[in-house]
């Protein structure tokens, strides 16, 4: 019983996991930048939720989707005043993100105060599953989670925009023989990326609420989680946070969640200098 | 001909400037203010301590405040074990000390500790990750999240740490010496001498000329006959070593030591400071440190708001306008101007007709 | 016979179900130049990242003075059996001066201790002295190597292989994108290293082939296409039709 409801609770957090994470798999897998605001872009669509949803009383699966796409909206723009300038400047590229998650924590601490704000969950109640109880919000996570997943992808593998896409990680040189314009890919790859990482905050929203300095514990998971998985694979983003998430619901149930992350951080960094494609990177054919 | 490059470069005078400048400051300035001042001559041991890793070596390491903590708690615990069972222990019921309270207790082995701990540390982890073939941005990664795990580790251990709140009350006492403020700050200023010194001596030597190599092509120095990864381990074991005797200059200048010492945000903070500064030339990460520290207190007591707000502009403005930072910019300058020079003798001489 | 100073054994390496090199087979003697030639792609600098272990092959063995050093990393390759290696493209320390750039590379205090405490003394100076001497840059000692020209780039290249005291030395096409008067200046300094090395040349230049080498391996889609003096190379129909092949497409 105890295994049972800690598996499901494993599985609600491993998909909070994921969901965070995705934008990190395009930004730093497919651009090989390390967006060190992708907290902070949480953060906003977070925010973005709570005046929608909560202050301003829009549909939550309505303001789900505005969270997506103003989020994605400031990172194009980010995109095109910041990041442009610094590919292939590693170093410069996480100063000036760490810079700008500066400026928008502190920013957005002065215009809307530092307290945090709660948001109503929205599908409240519970349900049983296999004789666990378990929040109906927990369901929704994972049901939405999985969504994203798949959307996500059939942009990356089903449409012209996906190929695009891989195509200018591959070969940046080449694509733009092919008379692709790789600024443009760049740009809605970034504000995707952003995107994504809003639509999780507004997730987050309504179980951890809502404040300017919220992002700063999920950067690191997410960096973590991606590295585990193998940079730019999906599926092995999904199993990484799979396992990730697991280990820590159940070592921090027996345990003590800082200890297992702890745990989990040693065993990272002996896996990587064994596997360092990562756990989950198929063999090159 | 070549007078002209072979000159000291222009860095030099500025480090001669920074340390005089530190020696003669207690002369004009309050007890408070000397306090501040030591707290900034600590971080510029870390800064320094970086600089050699990432400045010279090109391994940005978000987390090199883990080693710098680790070094200042090695003292804190020492001083707080030494009088027994602590207030906060046994507030919380506790009534014995930890296994390892009687070896911290000895003030001396817990200094030794204070700089081997965090020397170790980062040698098992060098082991790991240059011994891997993954490269780069990974080790950035790997330290961000070591950072967040320590602070973490470090605020939930409370029974031994005292939590988020610290170990405070801590004495100014560095290897059984106690002094004043004054006195103390002297004595942190010769350590700062001495690490600039040793940081100096270092990035001469072959050593840090092969270190640099790593930074420009790390494939290319294994052809010639080296082994990267040990020269990494080798720094980056250096430079813990270096951070956890900052973090124990530090504690005492504090007065207390948190977890927000070994955190993320002042990993990220020293980073900063350097490329401020200007990497790969210790004056910069000296500079750096110097400049921006000053600017958050002078800043602080107008507005504490503004601060974030001025540092990221600053960031920003640093690596749009002058990428190589101040020292890094002073440098290039002094440079061609002198390669011109040079260039035109050479260009001279060999129009002349063959003798 | 005696053991030669290279010897590669059925050396083949596979790159994701692509034949790179198949079965190739080749000895070089103490104090021989060997030129190394054949059509792009045919193999030749893969060979010779497998023998300074860049590239670690799929089966075949590399002896070196009679001891396997297959597949071991490239820096234990450089310093215990000192193979020395130019590349292709100048492949120097930008931002290091020319001066450092050969004092990082002077063979003998490559561990992290004897690097902690190597000083500058007068014999490591005069060593590096008359290897700035040999490639023509005295002058430009002081000069960060970034701002050199193409030509002494690869010049700064060959003088960080001086340095190494190499038993063999590798040269990967060593002219390749040289103005002809850096070509030429290149040649003799390239001569200068025949008579004190044994070296293998990968080359394009005939003209340079012809004077230099003392046997000619002829390398095509990574297989051991003929091996002979340069008379001999000239007039095999195989190395003819290989060569026009690549002419024509030229």
């Amino acid at each position: 019983m105890f295994i049972a409801s800690q598996l499901m609770n494993g599985l609600a957090s491993s998909a909070l996991l994921l969901l965070y994470s995705l934008g990190v798999v395009m930004i730093m897998g497919h651009m090989s930048v390390v967006n060190m605001a992708h907290g902070e872009c949480i953060m906003l669509g977070a925010y973005v939720c709570y005046y929608l949803y909560t202050v301003a009383g829009v549909p939550y699966l309505l303001s789900l989707m505005m969270s997506f796409f103003i989020t994605a909206l400031f990172g194009a723009a980010v995109e095109r005043l910041i990041i442009r300038k610094l590919y292939g400047k590693t170093a410069e590229t996480l100063l000036a993100t760490y810079a700008l998650s500066l400026i928008i924590k502190q920013l957005v601490n002065l215009v809307c105060g530092s307290e945090l704000k709660y948001v109503a969950v929205p599908f409240d109640g519970n349900i049983s599953v296999f004789g666990v109880t378990v929040p109906l919000y927990n369901i929704f996570i994972i049901v939405i989670t999985a969504m994203v997943l798949f959307a996500t992808w059939l942009i990356f593998y089903k449409t012209p925009f996906g190929m695009k896409m891989r195509a200018a990680t591959g070969n940046r040189s080449m694509t733009e023989c092919l008379g692709i314009n790789c600024r443009a890919v760049d740009t809605l790859t970034f504000a995707y990326g952003v995107g994504l990482a809003g639509f999780a905050g507004a997730v987050l929203a309504p179980i951890r609420g809502v404040s300017p300095f919220m992002g700063a514990s999920y950067v690191t998971d997410s960096f973590m989680n991606v590295c585990v998985g193998g940079l730019q694979s999906l599926p092995g983003t999904a199993l990484s946070s799979l396992l990730i998430g697991q280990s820590t619901s159940i070592l921090g149930g027996i345990w003590n969640e800082v200890n297992a992350k702890m745990l989990v951080f040693l065993i990272v960094v002996v896996m990587i200098r064994f596997r360092p494609d990562g756990l989950f990177k198929k063999e090159r054919r | 001909m070549l007078g002209k490059l072979k000159k000291l470069p222009v860095n030099r005078y500025i480090d001669a400037g920074i340390l005089v400048f530190l020696l003669v400051f207690p002369l004009f300035a309050n007890n408070y203010r000397v306090g501040f001042m030591g707290k900034t001559a600590a971080y510029m041991i870390f800064a320094l301590s970086l600089d050699l890793l990432w400045g010279y070596t090109g391994l940005m390491s978000f987390g090199h405040a883990v080693l710098f903590g680790l070094g200042g708690y090695m003292v804190g615990l020492s001083f707080t074990f030494s009088g027994g069972v602590p207030d906060f222990m046994s507030r919380m019921g506790i009534t014995e000390l930890p296994w390892f309270a009687s070896v911290l207790q000895n003030e001396y082995i817990a200094s030794l500790l204070g700089i081997i701990i965090p020397g170790a540390l980062a040698a098992i982890l060098g082991y790991f990750i240059f011994y891997s073939k993954v490269k780069g941005i990974f080790f950035s990664l790997i330290t961000m999240a070591l950072a967040q795990i320590f602070e973490t580790f470090f605020a939930n251990q409370s029974a031994i740490t005292n939590g988020t709140s610290g170990l405070g009350g801590l004495p100014r006492r560095f290897f059984g010496i106690e002094l004043r403020v004054k006195p103390f700050y002297y004595l942190t200023v010769g350590v700062v001498i001495l690490v600039y010194a040793l940081c100096l001596r270092l990035s001469c030597s072959r050593f840090g000329k092969a270190l640099t190599s790593i930074r420009e092509d790390e494939n290319r120095l294994s052809f010639v006959g080296y082994n990267p990864a040990k020269f990494k381990i080798a720094v980056f074991a250096i430079s813990g070593m270096l951070a956890g005797l900052a973090g124990m200059l530090f504690v005492p200048f504090n007065g207390m030591i948190s977890p927000t010492e070994l955190g993320i945000n002042l990993s990220t903070s020293v980073l900063v400071w350097i490329a401020i500064g200007g990497r790969g030339n210790l004056t910069g990460a000296m500079l750096g440190t110097l400049i921006v520290n000053w600017l958050q207190t002078l800043l602080s007591e107008f507005s504490a708001d503004i601060w974030p707000l001025v540092l990221g502009g600053m960031i920003l403005a640093v690596i749009f306008v002058i990428p190589t930072g101040i020292v890094g910019k002073l440098k290039e300058l002094q440079y061609n101007a002198n390669a011109r020079k040079t260039l035109r003798e050479i260009s001279q001489k060999e129009e002349l007709p063959n003798e | 016979m005696s053991e030669p100073l290279l010897r590669v054994e059925k050396l083949s390496v596979e790159f994701k179900k692509f034949k790179a090199l198949t079965d190739v087979d080749l000895c070089v003697n103490e104090g021989e130049v060997r030129v190394v030639i054949g059509p792009n792609g045919a193999g030749k600098s893969t060979l010779m990242d497998l023998i300074t272990g860049k590239t670690k092959p799929t089966s075949g063995k590399v002896y070196f003075r009679g001891e396997d050093i297959t597949g071991k990393e490239p820096y234990v390759i450089a310093e215990k059996y000192k193979i020395g290696r130019k590349f292709q493209n100048p492949n120097i320390f930008n931002m290091m001066t020319v001066y450092e750039n050969i004092e990082v590379a002077l063979s003998g205090y490559n561990t992290v201790f004897k690097s902690l405490f190597f000083r500058r003394t007068p014999e490591t100076r005069a060593k590096i002295d008359t290897v700035l001497e040999k490639i023509k840059l005295s002058g430009k000692r002081d000069i960060i190597a970034s701002s050199l020209s193409h030509g002494e780039r690869q010049w700064l290249e060959i003088g960080m292989v001086i340095a190494q005291d190499p038993a063999l030395i590798i040269l990967d096409e060593p002219t390749a994108g040289m103005t002809a008067a850096e070509t030429y200046k290149t040649g003799e300094m390239i001569k200068e290293l025949l008579a004190e090395h044994t070296v293998i040349v990968v080359e394009h230049d005939m003209d340079f082939v012809k004077q230099v080498a003392q046997i000619v391996t002829v390398l095509d889609q990574g297989q051991l296409l003929a091996e002979g003096t340069f008379e001999e190379i000239e007039k095999d129909p195989r190395v003819i039709q290989v060569y026009l092949k690549d002419d024509a497409e030229q």
